[in-house]
This record gives structure tokens, C-alpha cells and sequence, in this order.
């Protein structure tokens, strides 16, 4: 065991990865975001007392989803190797764990804000319908306003679940603070540095989850 | 108008709605009532394209509604509003906003959003509500919103599930007045669904009366109190006084409000006979009073009070006792 | 508030059982007579162990082989004295564990196996052909990290700061070749292999992802250092059940056995 002084584990560890993981978490929120709604939107539609129901399409999509989620992190990112490779272009660095973790994401994310839109009154849907909307006017003036600030909170709970996985794939070459908190603590035997390092995901955890509220309370 | 004939409608293999035929016209304020499950809300479901049936048709206006799809089903529906027991609105909008959503669908100019729904506020009583969070209004004031969302588009026909049965006494008659004053205001042609029969009466031209997907009995309010089929019966159980073991028990029912309020002091002073009176009871509803009164008399005398009943031309029937 | 107290009295009884057995057993792993043993490995090391089991068995002892996930649950496990020895991490895997836990976990010698550790590439076939700037990965955990350093300086791709014994990526002085470094999970090293310029990696997981041993382009020298041998707790080094255990994994057929399971990655040790 080394025992590094604080000012490399600030400026040569938290500093660095603490770059590559919010550039991780943003990107792959991002990306999640916009995937795992259009799955929800996806799912609500076709779903039971969807826009347009259909029982095949919402039990392959619900098998689906279901499928990924079941998934232990580590193994998703492995078993998709092909995937992201032929994607994007490589399966080291940050960039090329975007793809995993968008994978494993969206369906999180997705199942999340379906149960937002499912808290909407059937009664709402049906009074849209009543005026002559459009199913897609449903879910732009009807489902997303309704549902906003429940959205908000899933998704603050899928930013931080993006952010446990950062540590995951960090094991596979992504770096980050989870990363160099197994790398330089756990697997060197620092305690110094691996509770640093939680410390540091700690306060980012805290961030999220306060911005979340603000924004919540915001637009209640 | 709107014309429904023999309307079959099925969720999987229990029939809802089974040969329906009724007639309502433009103007109209239609009451249609029924125990809970007897499928007043799915026929109302049908008339503006939310449900579809497997029989019979549905035409209004001239154009059938089994025919449209999309486009002209959504124009069918921007001319029939509807409002439910639950107001439906979305809570963390404004007034204001909620009114103008299916403005916004239809693509109406804001400036032309903004005189309707300053109009229709008026005619609502909500001006002073308009920034207001919908989720910070009364039962009341949440369903006159919902009321004035149904009308901004300018409808003919405005559909009501239960749009009462959420609120108290007080705030009920509110709104029933304003649905009126809309009626009269603007023709515009109600569809009332309900359970409580003092809106029936306050409000309805018309009725129907449902029972486990059947039509009962269709006509006018009115003419419906004075018959009073089984269905109403069954409804209301009107008969639910205890009648005596001795005697005739007639009910008279009367709809003239001068007649009713001298009926008892005329049979007592011209018959001279004695009698109980049972059971009383003066329902209000929108043209005039129903008086109903049940009596009972002797054997001997029934013929005499029968006789009297015939010359003064009152309605009478014998009831029995279960 | 009841069930809380009641979850808590729990907690509080089963923690007193479980201190009470392994008590026991350390007590019981102290005397002459110990007739049953417990040893640790991974599913990747199981067929090396059984190799012994066989004569372990006619010496007296009932056997039991426990198949764990990592080097730290093994060290943990012996702590508790849930398991007797274990057979996985390497001798310097195991000094820096003791040094950084505090512990005193001992590692019988003879090694059993030798690591052989080496640079792979598919793009270039010897060491000095990997140019400037080329992407380099190295595993994550600390020895293989640090056998990674120490033969990048080998090569000369890189200066160590001196005297460090065990170094990561922030004790690199000078980048000679200004090589980007890549830290990856071991068992990912050489599936990712294909998109970096090289990767160093124990030769065991070569062979465990198949990777033709063309593709392995240099081989480092100090794989004497890197023995694994069976870790014990330290007052138990020296009992009769450990010599047993040492005889019958360094018989002939043990030393055939591991050729033929390893093909090359890992050497006999003894
Ligand atoms: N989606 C559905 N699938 C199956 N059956 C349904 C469905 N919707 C309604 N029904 C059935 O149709 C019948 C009529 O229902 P409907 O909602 O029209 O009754 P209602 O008269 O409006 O009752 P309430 O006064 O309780 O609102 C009921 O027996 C109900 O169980
Ligand atoms: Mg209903």
C-alpha cells in the first residue's frame, strides 16, 4: 500500500474522475432520459388502459424491459461487448460506457415514468379525448404536464442509479470516482482514499437529490 | 338530434347495452338514470366515440358515428363536451390553462384563447380565480372549470357523468343552475347521467330510465312521475311506507300544484268519507310540482272515492301490499 | 417500536451464536486431532484443487471444498475461521493485504502454481514496435497493476518513482513513450484487447478467453516472485493438518495436473 498525500489524491484522483463522472452521469442521463421516456410512452400507449391498447405489443415490450432490468450491471456490460464495440467503436473509456449504461438505464428509467403517466385519472385521458385530442396531444398536453413534477423525482432516482453504475463501469475502463474508489482504496487496501472517495460520491449524491427537490418544489 | 336505435353493446361476452332506442332532440336537457352497473356511463361513452359498440347505430346530427374515424371522429368530438364526477383537471395548471388545453389542441390563436376563456370565466363565475392552481379550487369551483373546459370549444351537445354526485347539496344546485342557464343561454344540448332523482327533476325535459343494459322506460319527465312505471319504482321505492293490513290503499298523484295543495280539504268537504292518509310527498322538479299522496279507505267506500277520482280527473292507482 | 427491539435482540443473539461458533472451531483447529478441513478457491482454480483432494482424503480428513468469489473474501473467511486455507491470491497480493488490513494471514511454501505474466497485442508482434502514444491496458487490481508497472519499466515504456513497492498508475515518474493507460477489471483485459494497442495481463486469462498464444508478445521475468500457495491463518502455519495439506498438493501428479489444466499460463510451483 502506497499512501498517497492529499494533495495527489485531490488533484491527481478526485479531480480527474470526478471530470469523467459527471461527464458520465450527465451524458448518460441525457441519453437515458430521452430513451427510457420514449419506452414509457411506449409502454403507457399500448398498455392496459393505454391510448391504444394492445396486449402483445405491451407483453414483448414488458418481457423486454423486464429481460434488461434482470440483468446484474457487470454482466449486461459484458454480454453486450459486441454491441458497443460495433457501436462505438471501442469498449474502453468513458464514451464507449455510455452505451451500456444507457442500456441498462432506459428500461429503469422507462418502467419509472410509466408509473408516473399511470397515476394520471383515466377520467383526465378520457375528458382529452372528449375535446378532440390526439393521442399524441394526450401525452404532450395531457400526460407529461400532469406528471411533471413526479417525473422529476424519477428521474432525480434514475440520475443517482446512473451514477452507482458509473462505479460498475469503471471496473470495465471507464474511470470515475467509483472507479478510482475501488482501484486506489478497496482493491490497494487504502481505507484513506476509498472513504474519501464515498465522501466525494456522497456530497454528489446529496447535489442530485437536493437540485431534485428544488426542482420539484419548483414546479409543483 | 341525436338518435340512438338499438344500440348493442358487449365487454367480451356480457352485454351492456342491449337494444337501446332513444331519441333526443336539439335542446334537450335528457336525464338518464340507473342503479350503479346498469350502463349509463358506457352509453354516454358511446354517443362521442369513446366506447364503440357492436350493434345498432348512433347517428347525430344526421352523420352515423359508427362511420368516422380519427380526424372526424375528433371533429365530431371538439362539438360534444364532457364532464365527469371527478372534474378531471390537471391539478398543477391554472384556471386559465386548464380551459385553454383543448384550445391549444385545436390550434386556436392565443389572442382568440384569451376572449374565450375571459367569456367563458364570466359565464362560470371564476374571473377572479383565473391564475389560481387548479388543485387550490372547491369541489364547486373545480367542476365549473371542467363545465367551462367542455364548453371553449363551442360544443352543442355537453355530455354529464355524474358531474354532481361529488359535491354537496348546496354547491350541486350551483351548478345544476348553471348548466341550466347554458341550456337556455346557448341551446345547447344536455346529456345528464345520474343516480339522484332531484336532478332529474330539477333539470330534465326528458328521461330514461336503465336497467342492466335495458332501456325501461323512455319519455317525458313528467309523464314518467305520473305513470310511474315499475322501473321508477324500483328506483326510488316509493313505496316503502308501511301500508296498512285493513282497507284500499290508492296512490293519486297529482300535477296541477293548485289541485294538489286543495286536494285533501275537497275529498274530505265533497265525499264526506273518512280515510287515511299514508304517505305525502310534493317533488319539485323543472315544469311544476308532482303531489303524491297515498290514502287508505274501507271497502265499502272505495267505489265512492274511485267515482270522485274519475270526475275530477285525477290519477289514481290501487296498490297493493307486497 | 416492539419490533424493532425484538429485530435488534435478534440481531444482538445471533451475532453472540456466530462469535461462539468460530470460536469453537479456532479452538478445535489449535489441537493434534483435526479430522475435517475446509478449503477455498475460485470456479476458475477448483479442477487445480481437486487435483489433491484424493490423497488429503487418505491421510484422514473429511474435505471440503468452498468456491468463493475473491482473494478478499478468502482472507476474510480464514479470519473468521469459517475456512481452514485457501488456494488464489499471490504472494504479493497477500503481503499488501496483511499490510493494509493489519492481518496476519500466512502463505505456505512452497507455492503450489506460478503466475506467468506477459504483454499482449494483436497489432504488433514485439515490445519495442509499440509506438508513442499507444493505448495500453493494465488491470485495475493493485498486483496486477503494480506487475503491469514494473514491466512497463522493464521495457522501458516508463520510469517508476523509486523505492515504491507496490506502485499504481500515480507513481509513474516519466512516460517515455507517453503510452495511454487504460485500468480495466483483470477478467476484461483481454476481451478488450482489440481496442487498445496492447494489454498486460496474467497468461491465465488469456487462455481462460481462448486468445491464440501468438498474440502474447513478451513474457515477464518475475514470475518466481508471484508464487500462489495456500493461505492459513499464521498460528495455524505450522500444525500437523498443514504439512498434510502441503505434502499432498506437491506430489507428481499435482505437478502433471497443473501443466495440463494451465497449459503454460501457471507453472508447478514446488
Ligand atoms: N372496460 C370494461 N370492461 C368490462 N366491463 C365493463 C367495462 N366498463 C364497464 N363495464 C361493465 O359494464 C357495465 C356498465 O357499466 P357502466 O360504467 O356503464 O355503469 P354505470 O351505469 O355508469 O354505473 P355507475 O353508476 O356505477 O357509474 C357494468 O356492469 C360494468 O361492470
Ligand atoms: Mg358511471
Amino acid at each position: 500500500m502506497v499512501d498517497y498525500s492529499w494533495n495527489v489524491i485531490i488533484f491527481q484522483i478526485i479531480f480527474p474522475s470526478m471530470g469523467v463522472t459527471l461527464l458520465m452521469v450527465l451524458c448518460a442521463t441525457v441519453l437515458a432520459c430521452l430513451l427510457g421516456f420514449c419506452l414509457a410512452i411506449a409502454l403507457f400507449w399500448v398498455g392496459k388502459h393505454g391510448l391504444s391498447p394492445n396486449e402483445k405489443c405491451y407483453a414483448t415490450l414488458n418481457i423486454v424491459v423486464s429481460f434488461i432490468r434482470s440483468f446484474p450491471f457487470i454482466i449486461l456490460a459484458i454480454s453486450i461487448l459486441p454491441i458497443t464495440r460495433f457501436i462505438t467503436g471501442s469498449v474502453i473509456g468513458w464514451e464507449s460506457a455510455l452505451f451500456p449504461l444507457t442500456v441498462a438505464a432506459t428500461p429503469f428509467m422507462g418502467r419509472i415514468f410509466e408509473n408516473c403517466f399511470k397515476e394520471v385519472s383515466l377520467d383526465l385521458i378520457d375528458a382529452a379525448r372528449s375535446f378532440g385530442a390526439t393521442n399524441l396531444q394526450i401525452v404532450f398536453k395531457i400526460l407529461i404536464p400532469a406528471t411533471l413534477p413526479s417525473i422529476v423525482n424519477g428521474g432525480v432516482l434514475s440520475v443517482i442509479q446512473i451514477l452507482s453504475l458509473t462505479t460498475i463501469a469503471g471496473t470495465l475502463g471507464a474511470g470515475g470516482i467509483g472507479a478510482s474508489a475501488l482501484i486506489y482504496g478497496y482493491q490497494s487496501f487504502n481505507d484513506k482514499i476509498m472513504y474519501t472517495l464515498v465522501i466525494v460520491l456522497f456530497v454528489l449524491v446529496l447535489a442530485i437529490q437536493l437540485l431534485g427537490d428544488y426542482v420539484y418544489k419548483r414546479i409543483k | 338530434m341525436i338518435t340512438i336505435e338499438n344500440l348493442h353493446k358487449r365487454y367480451h361476452d356480457t352485454e351492456v347495452l342491449n337494444s337501446i332506442n332513444i331519441t333526443i332532440d336539439d335542446g334537450d336537457i335528457y336525464g338518464l338514470i340507473g342503479r350503479s352497473g346498469a350502463g349509463k356511463s358506457t352509453l354516454l361513452r358511446c354517443i362521442n366515440g369513446l366506447e364503440t359498440f357492436q350493434g345498432g347505430s348512433i347517428v347525430i346530427d344526421g352523420v352515423d358515428i359508427a362511420t368516422l374515424h380519427d380526424k372526424s371522429l375528433r371533429e365530431l368530438r371538439k362539438n360534444i363536451g364532457m364532464i365527469f364526477q371527478g372534474f378531471s383537471l390537471i391539478d398543477r395548471k391554472t384556471v386559465y390553462e386548464n380551459i385553454a388545453i383543448p384550445l391549444e389542441c385545436w390550434h386556436i390563436p392565443k389572442p382568440e384563447q384569451k376572449e374565450r376563456i375571459e367569456k367563458l370565466l364570466k359565464i362560470v363565475g371564476l374571473e377572479s380565480k383565473r391564475d389560481q392552481k387548479a388543485r387550490d379550487l372547491s369541489g364547486g369551483q373545480k367542476q365549473r372549470v371542467a363545465i367551462a373546459r367542455a364548453m371553449v370549444m363551442n360544443p352543442k351537445i355537453l355530455l354529464c357523468d355524474e358531474a354532481t354526485s361529488a359535491l354537496d347539496p348546496k354547491t350541486t344546485d350551483e351548478i345544476l343552475e348553471l348548466l341550466l342557464e347554458l341550456n337556455k343561454e346557448y341551446g345547447i344540448t344536455i346529456i345528464m347521467v345520474t343516480h339522484q332523482m332531484s336532478v332529474i327533476h330539477r333539470m330534465c325535459t326528458k328521461m330514461s330510465i336503465l336497467e342492466n343494459g335495458h332501456c325501461m322506460v323512455s319519455g317525458d319527465v313528467k309523464e314518467v312521475f305520473l305513470e310511474q312505471p315499475q322501473a321508477l319504482q324500483n328506483l326510488v321505492g316509493i313505496l316503502e311506507c308501511n301500508l296498512p293490513e285493513t282497507g284500499i290503499n290508492i296512490e293519486v298523484l297529482i300535477t296541477d300544484e293548485a289541485v294538489g295543495q286543495q286536494f285533501h280539504s275537497d275529498l274530505s268537504l265533497s265525499l264526506k268519507k273518512p280515510y287515511k292518509l299514508i304517505n305525502s310527498s310534493l317533488t319539485h322538479y323543472r315544469e311544476g310540482v308532482l303531489s303524491a299522496f297515498v290514502i287508505n279507505v274501507s271497502q265499502e267506500d272505495y267505489q265512492d272515492f274511485l267515482d270522485y277520482f274519475d270526475a275530477n280527473h285525477l290519477n289514481y292507482k290501487r296498490i297493493e301490499r307486497e | 417500536m416492539k419490533k424493532i427491539v425484538m429485530l435488534l435482540a435478534g440481531v444482538a443473539c445471533s451475532m453472540l451464536l456466530f462469535s461462539g461458533c468460530s470460536d469453537d472451531k479456532s479452538k478445535t483447529s489449535a489441537t493434534v486431532e483435526k479430522k475435517s478441513i475446509t478449503i477455498a478457491t475460485t470456479a476458475l482454480a477448483m479442477p487445480e484443487v481437486e487435483l489433491g483432494i484424493e490423497d488429503l482424503k487418505k491421510r484422514g480428513y473429511e474435505v471440503n471444498i468452498k468456491v468463493l468469489q475473491d482473494a478478499t473474501t478468502m482472507c476474510k473467511a480464514i479470519e473468521n475461521g469459517e475456512i481452514d486455507v485457501a488456494l488464489h491470491p499471490h504472494k504479493p497480493w497477500m503481503d499488501s493485504y496483511n499490510s493494509g488490513n493489519k492481518t496476519d494471514i500466512a502463505m505456505l511454501t512452497p507455492y503450489i502454481h506460478k503466475n506467468t505474466f506477459g504483454l499482449f497485442s494483436k497489432k504488433y508482434t514485439k515490445a519495442d514496435e509499440i509506438p508513442d502514444g499507444a493505448k495500453i491496458i493494465i488491470p485495475q487490481d493493485e498486483s496486477n497493476m503494480a506487475r503491469s508497472l514494473f514491466m512497463m519499466e522493464q521495457l522501458n515504456f516508463i520510469k517508476l518513482k523509486a523505492g515504491v513497492t507496490s506502485p499504481t498508475d500515480l507513481d509513474i515518474e516519466s512516460n517515455a513513450k507517453n503510452v495511454k493507460i487504460f485500468k480495466i477489471h483483470v477478467h476484461q483485459v483481454i476481451a478488450s484487447l482489440d481496442d487498445a494497442d496492447a494489454a498486460f495481463s496474467a497468461t491465465l486469462f488469456a487462455v481462460s478467453n481462448k486468445l491464440d498464444p501468438k498474440y502474447q508478445i513478451a513474457t515477464s521475468q518475475d514470475a518466481d516472485k508471484f508464487g500462489v500457495g495456500f493461505i492459513i491463518a499464521n498460528k495455524n502455519k505450522d500444525t500437523k493438518w498443514a504439512k498434510d495439506i502441503l505434502a499432498s498438493y506437491t506430489t507428481e501428479k499435482v505437478r502433471e495436473g497443473i501443466n495440463v489444466i494451465y497449459k503454460g499460463s501457471s507453472i508447478p510451483g514446488f
